[in-house]
């Protein structure tokens, strides 16, 4: 007959029933491993990030060496890890001010309607259309490639998308009754954006931001490939993987690994916007 | 002749960390004859739709059937899997919701949504398929059908998706239809037309029907039989007159008491049931209903009463300790 | 002054990218009255309501509160005047924060007047929380850990809490199951009684306006094709349509439902 045996069943009901990990945990995890082993960097690596060892330059992976060495004989496992304070440090301060100025634009936008909402709107679609790369480049030559610099112009690269994203949500919520509600029995417009917006968007913005960061990482990259990005000595993961793209026929671990830290992170960003973005519709539903 | 739908038994678990599980639906069981049309009426969190979606095999995680069986005809949905499972659903048995927008896809015109739930299950060309979706439009009472067949479902007012849903619930000729809330959403005169399009449906294709709802103005016009939920069990299954003349269990006839219609008495309270419904897993013991019940007593609180018919010559089954004396009280 | 309307709409007219949803609809509301305004989905009734509350701007007419001109207050005096007409809507959960707790729901409408002190504005969420039938125990809940009758009682609660003296109830127990929606019919007569509220009960039901509304008017396509008082429109209704949506109503009578059914048939 169809039936299964007893024990099968009961078996695969209880594999069934075992707590599984979700697919948002274990990204989130991966990344928040990378943010520690980046941060903890002086007591995970052995090595000086910028100490030069001619003696050893070119060397392969080692027991001393992980990633080996670059062409000054620096332990790139070291630069790597110092490399990934810088990356994070900027992409995470262009989250923040794409946020900052993202979420008050578009939400300002949303209250306001009319011709002020035309005219934001407007000027977000004007800047989306410069591109990106250009626009980057135009601003650090101008005004210097320091970290504070770039997070602040990948910052505001990021901050039409994110002021869209944010009027779209903020004109969701506000067609919904605790909204109206709210309007009815006379709530100021600060109290509107900030205890009933803004609680009610931040799962969806934390999505955007995810995204954000993703993007950041891949302008700093780009910004850092053509020369514009964090100057020597120090260096980003964009900065390393361009070094490395020079020499790659003499040492491919002097780029792979900063491609691979770059790709970790910017996977497990997206597959975390994918999740929360998931989760916070099955919220609504 | 074996019936259309056969459930027995049916129990649906959610289950909660730590292994714990809370019963949704407990031990239904009832037969829907062919070409019957049955209302199964409660309130939210009665367990009516859960035991539909049961029936479907539509419950996912943390819900399951943890016991019972469902009879398709002679077929046991319960040892189908996968692809077997998919032709039974959709083909012989198919669902409409309350909200017809969750089974149209908002991209797609509808004809095409229609031909291809007809295509899915008969071996049939494109042409054809489309011929028939307009067939189908025309059969569910929709004006210019080869026109609508064109439309979008975000074009079309509430009553015509929930008649182009009809429509694709009835692409593969089901022996079965689930109604959940179908007409709930809609204006009363809306709601009337659908009524009387289901019932002509089940009359001349013989579909054997399910309306899960909680208005028992809309259950009177639509039943043969009625199956009242309470706490995810049945509480009372009757024929429709019977039930509505002389409702044997004191929630059945708390919900015609609290009904609103042209005949409620002005200036006065409406009658109502006391307390809110319970929760699963939270459930008094002995009758689940006794602590909202007014003819409540100690026998109530101890034992739970069982669904069996309260006299040898009546059809109606009831599950309260009092169902024949309470009748006696009031008639005599 | 007495027997001065509180409500005096005037043809009032809104339009949406041309069409007029609402369309010269004139009435009037006498305190401690309900006006049921019945039609069906479109038909201009919750618009209607929302241009009388402002939160959608009219495009003509005018709207007499208490004789004051609603439609030209501004800032500040519109604020004021929002203290004493409130708002019910249909969906219980949705008209509900889901972010916030019960107690911060009820007390938002105290902080944005600027009402009472921590103190004042606790003894008055546990206050309304007995008005409307709820315990003080609910305060610190989530609305998603309320059942949609109680989550309505929470919302009835919010629209209670700045001491209107009208409310527009908007289908506001539609969504409820029959008990539920029977005990809360039950606590809106009895606040109305004891508070001395005046409704605006917006409903496609026309079984349950007639039980809650002294007043009737049918609207349809945005336009008011009958106005009547209840006893009267329920015994000699004048528009055809109102009798079609009378006739509409399921009666929970098998004998006379299933007839009903099988006579459209023909």
């Amino acid at each position: 007959m169809a039936e299964l045996p007893v024990p099968a069943v009961t078996a695969r009901e209880r594999l069934r029933r075992l707590p599984r990990p979700s697919l948002l945990a274990v990204s989130a995890g991966i990344l928040l491993l990378l943010v520690v082993l980046v941060l903890a960097a002086p007591l995970v690596a052995r090595y000086d990030p910028n100490e030069q060892d001619p003696a050893i330059a070119f060397a392969g992976s080692s027991w001393a060496h992980w990633f080996g060495t670059d062409d000054l004989g620096r332990d790139l496992f070291a630069r790597v890890l110092y490399g990934g304070r810088l990356t994070l440090l900027i992409a995470g301060g262009a989250v923040v001010v794409a946020f900052l100025l993202g979420t008050a634009w578009g939400f300002l936008a949303a209250l306001r309607r009319g011709i002020v909402d035309e005219l934001l709107m407007r000027s977000a679609d004007a800047l989306m259309a410069i591109p990106q790369l250009l626009f980057a480049l135009v601003c650090i030559s101008a005004f210097g490639a320091s970290t504070l610099n770039l997070a602040l112009v990948i910052g505001v690269l990021l901050a039409p998308t994110t002021a869209r994203m944010a009027r779209t949500v903020a004109l969701q919520e506000m067609n919904r009754d605790y909204y109206a509600a709210a309007v009815a029995y006379g709530a100021r417009r600060r109290r509107l954006l900030l205890a009933e917006l803004l609680p009610n968007t931040v799962s969806l913005l934390a999505v955007q931001a995810a995204i954000n960061a993703a993007s950041a990482m891949i302008l700093e990259a780009s910004l850092s490939f053509v020369g514009l990005g964090i100057q020597p000595p120090d260096a980003s993961w964009g900065t390393l993987l361009k070094e490395g793209y020079q020499f790659l026929y003499q040492r491919w671990e002097y780029a792979i690994f900063p491609a691979l830290a770059i790709l970790l992170t910017i996977w497990m960003l997206n597959v975390v916007a994918d999740q929360l973005g998931a989760r916070s519709n099955r919220g609504r539903a | 002749m074996t019936p259309a739908l056969t459930v027995e038994g049916l129990t649906v678990v959610a289950d909660g960390r730590r292994g714990s599980a809370v019963e949704i639906v407990r031990d239904v069981s009832f037969t829907v004859a062919r070409g019957a049309r049955m209302g199964l009426v409660g309130e939210s969190g009665s367990g009516k739709t859960m035991t539909a979606m049961a029936v479907m095999g539509l419950l996912r995680r943390p819900l399951r059937v943890s016991g019972g069986s469902v009879l398709l005809g002679d077929t046991d949905l319960r040892a189908l899997r996968g692809r077997a499972l998919a032709r039974v659903r959709g083909g012989r048995v198919a669902m409409i919701y309350q909200d017809p927008m969750q089974s149209l896809n908002p991209l797609h015109r509808v004809g095409e949504q229609i031909a291809e739930a007809i295509r899915l299950h008969a071996e049939v060309g494109r042409r054809e398929a489309m011929a028939r979706a307009v067939e189908l439009l025309t059969d569910v009472g929709i004006d210019d059908p080869a026109v609508k067949a064109r439309a979008y479902p975000h074009e079309l007012s509430g009553g015509m998706r929930q008649r182009v849903m009809i429509a694709m619930a009835l692409a593969a000729d089901p022996e079965l239809l689930l109604c959940d809330e179908p007409t709930t959403a809609l204006d009363v005169t809306t709601q009337r037309r659908i009524v009387e399009l289901l019932v002509r449906i089940s009359r001349e294709r013989g579909v054997a029907m399910v309306m899960i709802t909680h208005d028992l103005g809309v259950a009177a016009g639509f039943c043969d039989e009625i199956a009242v939920m309470y706490a995810g069990r049945l509480v009372e299954q009757a024929p429709v007159r019977e039930l509505y003349a002389a409702p044997r269990h004191p929630y059945t006839e708390a919900l015609l008491g609290a009904a609103c219609d042209l005949t409620l008495p002005l200036e006065r309270p409406i009658p109502t049931i006391a307390g809110q419904p319970p929760l699963p897993g939270r459930l008094a013991g002995g009758c689940s209903f006794h602590p909202r019940c007014p003819y409540a007593q100690e026998v109530c609180t101890l034992e739970r009463p069982l669904l069996a018919a309260p006299d040898a010559a009546a059809p109606a089954r009831v599950a309260c300790h009092f169902a024949l004396t309470r009748e006696k009280v009031r008639h005599g | 002054m007495a027997d001065a309307p509180l409500l005096e709409v005037r043809s009032l007219v809104k339009q949406f990218g041309g069409r007029r949803v609402v369309d010269d609809v004139s009435f009037t509301l006498a305190r401690g009255e309900t006006l049921g305004l019945v039609g069906e989905s479109g038909s201009g009734k919750s618009t209607t309501a929302r241009c009388v509350l402002r939160m959608l701007e009219a495009d003509g007419g005018s709207v007499l509160f208490d004789g004051e001109d609603v439609l030209a207050l501004r800032r500040e005096p519109l604020r004021r005047l929002r203290r004493r007409m409130q708002v019910v809507f249909q969906d219980p959960h949705g008209s509900l924060n889901r972010r916030s707790s019960v107690e911060q729901i009820l007390t938002a409408p105290l902080a944005a007047h600027g009402l009472g002190d921590r103190a004042a504005r606790a003894a008055r969420v546990a206050e309304l929380l007995e008005l409307v039938g709820l315990g003080g125990g609910y305060a610190q809940r989530r609305p998603r850990e309320l059942s949609g009758g109680q989550a309505q009682r929470v919302a009835i609660a919010r629209a209670l809490a700045l001491e209107p003296e009208f409310v527009v109830l908007d289908e506001a127990v539609s969504a409820l199951d029959v008990s539920v929606r029977a005990q809360v019919l039950n606590l809106l007569t009895q606040l109305q009684r004891e508070l001395g509220l005046t409704y605006l009960f917006i409903s496609h039901d026309l079984a349950i306006v007639r039980y809650m509304a002294h007043q009737v008017a049918v609207m349809r396509h945005g336009r008011v094709v009958e106005a009547q008082p209840r006893t009267r429109l329920f015994e000699q209704p004048r528009h055809e349509y109102t009798r079609s949506l009378m006739d509409a109503i399921p009666v929970a009578d098998p004998d006379l439902e299933q007839a009903r059914i099988l006579a459209a048939r023909e």
